[in-house]
This record gives structure tokens, C-alpha cells and sequence, in this order.
């Protein structure tokens, strides 16, 4: 007859089991892809796998969304997702493929960056594994990845990140990730490969302009403002000014030229391309944020960050009535227009118009589900 | 290489565990080597 400990014993490993499966299933579904439905101005898809053969059937490998028209002009380029915590960056991206046509010039979107990145979250920060809100069809339910590519992917972290080809250090956590990794390596890292792939891309498609959509935390400086290489300050100086004057307030902020890595440094330095980086104000990966769960990744607000903001102790870009999923999106789209725009008015031939696409204004009143499919 | 080896060498930890587990007459104990076997075992299995 069996002892009651080993009873007990035996009833304790089922429950342990028991709690392990139900984890396995959790962990599994960062597995299950986003979907992402392409409108009627998406005219074809191809994979990052077709400008790097490597990548292949891995994780990294990412679909790639053209938006053509008959008319000639630029072909502009829209990074999603380089870092899959950024919400924003990566549903921008989605917006653009699911609700926009174009009337003029070549639009081409990869709205999953570094999509080994969407299959985990950062560990000890308690992200939750996904979002859902309501679109005009259905409930869309969204991935929550992690700033860098997934840890298995390229196990262990080295103590140091030596950047290639330039030799820069950084911590070596940095090495999955993918605005660190630019120009990339063809036989690299996983996120080496990715940036190798997109510079490619770049060149095949002769892209003229390009832009990475990101967002960061309250307290950091480069918070509502357009990064630009060199050549592309002129560009963003014009955008900027027609931004204020729709009170949409951004800082300029140039490329440190030593800096390394960079979409913003190495696609300018390398490449015809000119290219931006934005950054929106995201309290889900600040430092003083209180509970992490949906609601802030949608909503935005903070109890913790109200209250910086109320004492004044702290520099911070934060509203009273938080940082809605709605207003960073609409920010983005807003200044990827305005830098369009002002392409358009030094090189009238070369225009990128939009058909389908949301005012600032539009995506604040009925938010982001309104215009995904 | 070093990922198997470190898998491994979870397995063994796990086997003793496992071991401390079945031979343990406290209740207490019991339930405090089955909260260890937890984070074990989803490594061994490469969940989290």
C-alpha cells in the first residue's frame, strides 16, 4: 500500500504538471502569427526571405507589403515593429497596409521588423502577451514581443556587443537588437541577418525615403521628435514647421554620426536613402510605471507618471489624460505625411499621395480599430 | 553545446528533487519541492 506521503507526493507532481501544461499553452500562442489583412491598396507581398535567402523558414523571416500606384513618384519605406514592444511603430505600419491606397509613388511596409522579437515578451518587466480592441469587422487581437529578438534565437548573450563592421561596444543584450545591428551581416546574428535583408531591400527597390516607427518611454529626451541623418534635416525642418502649425508639437534631432548601428546612421551613410526615425511617448516601458497590463498599452495612463507630472520633478512627456494608443499612432502617420509632404514640395515629380488615410484628428475621435480591416 | 549542457544539468537537479520529493514525510516540504520542480521542469521543456 502506498505511504501518504508518496500519495501526496504523487498528487503534487500532477499539480505541478498540471500548472507547467497550462504555461506551455500560454507560451505556445507568441507563436501563432499576427493577422495582419491586407486592403485593397496592398498590391502584392513578398518576404524578407527574398532579399536573404537565409532566412528561410526562421523565425526572422517577415512579410513585406507594396502599396503601388500608376502614377510615378518616390518609393518610401515604413518600418513597423523594429522593436515589437512599441505598439504604435508596428500598428502604423498595419493601418497603412490594411486602410490606404496610394495615388501617387510606391509605398512598401514591413510592419514586423524583427519579427523573432513578436514571439516573446522582455523578461521581469510583466508585459502582457497581447492586446485585443475592436476593429470595423472584428476583435483584433495583437502580439506584445519583446524590444529584442527572442534570447533562443541567439543564445547566450555575449558580455559584449561588438558592433559590425565598425567595432563599436555595447552591452550584450544589444546584439538582438535590430537598430543596433545596421548595416547587418548576411551570415550574423538573427538580427544581423534582418538588417543585411532590409538594406538589401533598400537598395532593390531603390527606395527613396524611408522611416523606422518607434516609441519610448516618458523620461527619455528624444520623446515626439523625428531623428535624421544629415541629409534629411532640411526635409524634417519643413515637416516640423507645418506640424506646429496644426499644434502638433516635435523636436528635430540629428544622427550622432559616431553612433553605430542606427537605422537613422547607417541607411543614411550607406544607402541614397533618407531616412527618419520617430519616436512617440509609450508609459508601458517606463520606469515609474505602475500596473503594466492592456489597458496601458491602449489607454496609456498611469497613475505613477500623473503624479511626475503633477510635482514637476521629473522631466517627462506625459498628458494629464495619459498617452492613448490612438494619439501615438495618429502622431506618427501625421509626421510621415508632413516629411512626405515637404518631399513633395522640393521635388513636385516625385510626390507620394495617399488615398484612405486618417487626419490626426480622425484616429484621436474614433481610434485605431476604425480604420484596420 | 552549452544550452544541452546546462539542460542536462537541470535534468539532474530535477531527478533529485524528484527524489527529495518522494522520500519527504512534511507536507510542508513536500509542497516547497514542488514549488522548485516548477521553474525546472519549464526549463527542461523550454517553456518561459
Amino acid at each position: 500500500m502506498l505511504r501518504q506521503s508518496s500519495l501526496r507526493a504523487g498528487l503534487l507532481l500532477a499539480g505541478v504538471i498540471l500548472i507547467c501544461l497550462s504555461a506551455a499553452l500560454e507560451f505556445r500562442r507568441m507563436d501563432s502569427p499576427d493577422r495582419i489583412l491586407p486592403g485593397e491598396g496592398t498590391t502584392r507581398t513578398r518576404a524578407l526571405k527574398d532579399y536573404l535567402a537565409r532566412l528561410e523558414g526562421s523565425r526572422s523571416d517577415t512579410l513585406v507589403y507594396f502599396l503601388e500606384s500608376r502614377e510615378p513618384g518616390a518609393t518610401v519605406l515604413v518600418l513597423g515593429g523594429t522593436h515589437p514592444n512599441e505598439a504604435a511603430g508596428f500598428l502604423s505600419a498595419v493601418l497603412l497596409v490594411e486602410g490606404v491606397r496610394l495615388k501617387k509613388g510606391r509605398l512598401i511596409v514591413v510592419p514586423q521588423a524583427c519579427h523573432s522579437g513578436f514571439t516573446c515578451t522582455d523578461p521581469l518587466e510583466g508585459y502582457p502577451q497581447s492586446y485585443s480592441f475592436p476593429s470595423r469587422s472584428r476583435l483584433r487581437t495583437f502580439r506584445f514581443g519583446s524590444r529584442a529578438a527572442n534570447p533562443v534565437d541567439d543564445w547566450p548573450d555575449p558580455l559584449i556587443y561588438r558592433h559590425y563592421p565598425s567595432g563599436q561596444q555595447l552591452s550584450g543584450n544589444e546584439i538582438r537588437n535590430l537598430n543596433r545591428a545596421y548595416p547587418g551581416k548576411a551570415d550574423g546574428t538573427t538580427v544581423e541577418q534582418v538588417g543585411y535583408a532590409i538594406m538589401k531591400l533598400i537598395a532593390e527597390e531603390r527606395v527613396d525615403l524611408a522611416f523606422d516607427l518607434h516609441e519610448a518611454a516618458p523620461e527619455i529626451p528624444i520623446i515626439d521628435a523625428i531623428v535624421t541623418h544629415q541629409k534629411g534635416r532640411d526635409l524634417a525642418a519643413g515637416a516640423l514647421l507645418n506640424l506646429e502649425l496644426e499644434n502638433l508639437q516635435y523636436a528635430l534631432e540629428l544622427s550622432p554620426p559616431n553612433f553605430h548601428g542606427l537605422s537613422h546612421r547607417e541607411w543614411g551613410d550607406l544607402t541614397p536613402v533618407i531616412p527618419f526615425l520617430m519616436e512617440t511617448s509609450n508609459p508601458i516601458q517606463g520606469r515609474l510605471r505602475g500596473p503594466t497590463d492592456e489597458a496601458l498599452i491602449l489607454e496609456g495612463k498611469d497613475r505613477q507618471y500623473r503624479r511626475a507630472l503633477e510635482t514637476g520633478r521629473m522631466r517627462i512627456t506625459y498628458s494629464p489624460d495619459g498617452e492613448p494608443l490612438a494619439r501615438r499612432v495618429g502622431r506618427h502617420l501625421r509626421a510621415l505625411q508632413a516629411v512626405l509632404n515637404a518631399y513633395g514640395e522640393l521635388y513636385p515629380d516625385r510626390r507620394v499621395e495617399f488615398e484612405g488615410i486618417p487626419s490626426y484628428e480622425e484616429i484621436m475621435k474614433n481610434g485605431v480599430g476604425a480604420y484596420l480591416q | 553545446m552549452l544550452h544541452w549542457i546546462y539542460i542536462a544539468m537541470v535534468c539532474w537537479i530535477t531527478a533529485l528533487v524528484l527524489q527529495e520529493l518522494f522520500q519527504e514525510k512534511s507536507w510542508r516540504n513536500q509542497i516547497a519541492l514542488s514549488l522548485v520542480l516548477i521553474p525546472l521542469l519549464l526549463r527542461i521543456f523550454h517553456i518561459k
